[in-house]
């Protein structure tokens, strides 16, 4: 032993402690963060972290992280959404039209107020969740088929409802909930922080947690010990559906506006933050703040490419490699232990 | 008893149980679904659906449909998935086509190159893809659907890099062979399902690597532990979806004589939906070809019918969704 009785010497004391922090799952996100910000700034110029662009890439990062943490608590009972993009842009254009005072893109004939809008976005969110839920565990197929069929009938009922075009002249009370900022902090990412710290409670604090973490990891002993295993899996979906309606809620506030390109591409984005962030596919590993920290990797990576010109095909190679990487990296992990 | 009735007695037990073999057979349902759905779309349309032209129309672009489904079929029986089909066969599409046009700033080398080059190019692109999921899939552990994933934005970044996202036409007259040529009446893409169709039958239900393919699907361990090389039976099933995913490119290019980064959307989910209505469990270890040739044409039909009856894009997309929840649910109710 290294230093006697109470005298250790300071290096191993260091040493102990460097030890114990990069044993920590989420100390090498967090490594990985801070360099790539280090390395997207130099490439950039220092635009990447010129404070309003820093603004917007955490309010899309919010947006994005919203569904990564519904995403997280599927993906840790081992199941996996495939429908939230299709969830948010559902939602999108549906609360959208209901709100709208573009002529004659209104079903329902009048402007409702700004608040059933965001009703509606979340209500059907949680709704269509909900159906993936019950059919996934109900009749038992599996999420990644479910998920699929529900996300291509999203996609055809959006277009049904939005006709292909755009919807804008939303109500102006939504601009302070899209735009507004409290002390600094953009209300997008106070939400976000709010959602992220209650995922993080839900999952580290109560009995419901406990289950999610229990059902991933080994369904069987979970149904075993009295986990309602059906019920959990029913819910979940119904979360990932809610927090899918809540980030469309989100953007659309944000942007004033939806198309058919709202939140395209929100599955692939929360699935590969999900899993950037360490928590691994089959289900009963991982923790919300490394899916907080992976939506920032993944949010500094989009914002850094965008500022040098690559378009989303681009960006589409720097993510799939991301994804693939990031799993390969968390099954080494896993089996190194 | 005479000898007469006792022969008529045998040859009736014989013909009901060949009967009830072809009854019970698997594919028997589906092709009944087939036989109703073309009368029930022919009723619709009022005839348009059953006319010569059109049928030949519907199993032509059945057949681009079908290669990748059959390609997806060997992966689904390994309980796998490989949803960068129509990325694979972008990428090769592009990559293939500006090699072969004539349009000379288009053209990645400056001129065109021989037709069979480009073509071998096409197939050995995708298949280069294909080998990277099996690797991915079958070293790396990386699970097939993350995998095939990442592919699919990889491979449809790279194509649109190739050209920046430019059409490609003006291709080499010999293309069209692939795609519109004939061979004695019958259409050449018609003729490529049918070989393919058949050598895959043949490879799945009469060689120890088709067996293994059931095996590695059906329980990995177990196949591990009877000395299947369940490494290599994983490559070659990646390798084989991304080989056809290169057939389906070559033969669109043929047919429509261009590419753009539209090329061969939505072939995951078309040949997805093929597999899965046509009876392959998405566990994995169960299902035979027919049902996947006979999903194929029910998806097309389905296709042709809505396009026939004006339906736009948005209501195609909805019933392609049904109809995969719908085949897997009834799937899982049987198996049950």
């Amino acid at each position: 032993m290294q230093g006697t009785g109470k005298y250790l010497s300071r290096r191993s004391k260091a040493r102990e402690i460097l030890q114990r922090i990069s044993r920590h799952e989420n100390a090498v996100l967090l490594v990985v963060m801070i360099g790539l910000i280090g390395v997207m700034s130099v490439v950039t110029q220092g635009v990447s972290i010129a404070r309003a662009n820093v603004s917007n890439m955490l309010v899309q990062s919010a947006v994005r992280g919203t569904a990564a943490i519904g995403q997280a608590f599927v993906i840790l009972t081992g199941g996996i959404d495939v429908s939230v993009g299709g969830i948010g842009l559902f939602c999108s254009l549906l609360g959208s039209a209901v709100i709208t005072s573009q002529t004659g893109r209104n079903i329902v004939g009048e402007p409702l107020p700004a608040f059933v809008g965001v009703a509606v976005m979340l209500l059907a969110g949680t709704g269509l969740g909900t159906v993936n839920g019950l059919v996934t565990s109900r009749v038992g197929i599996p999420a990644l088929v479910m998920t699929l069929g529900m996300w291509e009938i999203l996609k055809g009922a959006a277009f049904q409802v939005s006709g292909g075009m755009s919807i804008s002249r939303l109500p102006d009370s939504l601009t302070y909930l899209g735009k507004g900022d409290i002390g600094g902090v953009p209300i997008v990412v106070i939400i976000f922080i709010a959602v992220a710290a209650t995922g993080y409670f839900v999952l580290t604090h109560t009995t419901f947690g406990k289950n999610v973490y229990a059902v991933g990891g080994n369904p069987m002993s979970a149904w075993l010990s009295g986990i309602n295993v059906r019920n959990l899996n029913t819910v979940i979906y119904s979360i990932s559906g809610l927090l899918g309606g809540l980030a469309a809620v989100l953007i659309t506030a944000r942007i004033m506006s939806t198309s058919n390109q709202t939140l395209a591409g929100l599955e692939i984005d929360s699935i590969a933050s999900v899993c950037v962030g360490g928590i691994s596919l089959a289900g009963g590993r991982g923790n919300i703040i490394g899916v907080i920290i992976g939506v920032l990797i993944i949010g500094i990576a989009n914002n850094a490419m965008s500022i040098m010109g690559a378009t989303p095909d681009t960006q589409g190679i720097v993510k799939g490699t991301i994804i693939i990487v990031a799993v390969f990296i968390d099954y080494l992990r896993r089996h190194k232990a | 008893m005479t000898v007469d009735t006792q022969e008529q007695a045998n040859s009736i037990r014989k013909a009901r149980s060949l009967a009830s073999q072809v009854v019970r057979h698997e594919s028997f349902v589906l092709s009944v679904v087939l036989i109703g759905l073309t009368s029930v779309m022919s009723v619709l349309t009022q005839g348009a659906t059953t006319s010569r032209v059109n049928l030949l129309n519907v199993l032509v672009q059945s057949s681009v449909r079908g290669f990748a489904s059959i390609g997806q079929a060997f992966v689904v029986i390994t309980a796998g998935i490989d949803v960068s089909v129509g990325g694979v066969g972008l990428f090769s599409s592009i990559l293939g086509t500006s090699l072969l046009t004539s349009i000379v700033d288009r053209n990645l080398v400056g001129g065109p190159i021989p037709l069979m080059v480009g073509v071998t190019i096409m197939l050995v692109s995708a298949l280069g893809w294909g080998m990277f999921n099996g690797v991915m899939v079958s070293r790396a552990y990386i699970p097939p659907l993350i995998a095939t994933l990442g592919i699919w934005q990889i491979t449809r970044g790279a194509a649109f890099n190739l050209v920046k996202g430019v059409t490609i036409h003006k291709l080499p007259d010999g293309l069209a062979f692939f795609g519109q040529g004939e061979i004695g009446d019958i259409p050449v893409p018609i003729i490529l399902f049918i070989v393919i169709a058949v050598i895959a039958y043949l490879v799945l239900n009469h060689t120890r690597f088709g067996r293994n393919i059931y095996a590695v699907g059906g329980n990995p361990a177990s196949a591990w532990l009877s000395g299947i090389n369940v490494h290599h039976v994983l490559f070659a099933a990646y390798a084989i979806s991304g080989l056809l995913a290169g057939v389906a490119s070559v033969v669109w290019a043929g047919r429509i004589m261009s590419s753009s980064m539209d090329s061969l959307t939505g072939l995951e989910i078309d040949s997805i939906s093929a597999v899965f209505v046509g009876g392959i469990s998405v566990s994995g270890g169960k299902g035979n070809l027919i049902g996947v040739v006979i999903g194929v044409i029910i998806i097309g039909i389905i296709n042709n019918g809505m396009s026939l009856l004006g339906a736009n894009t948005a209501v195609q997309g909805i019933s392609k969704g049904l109809i995969i929840i719908i085949a897997v649910v009834i799937d899982y109710l049987r198996r049950r």
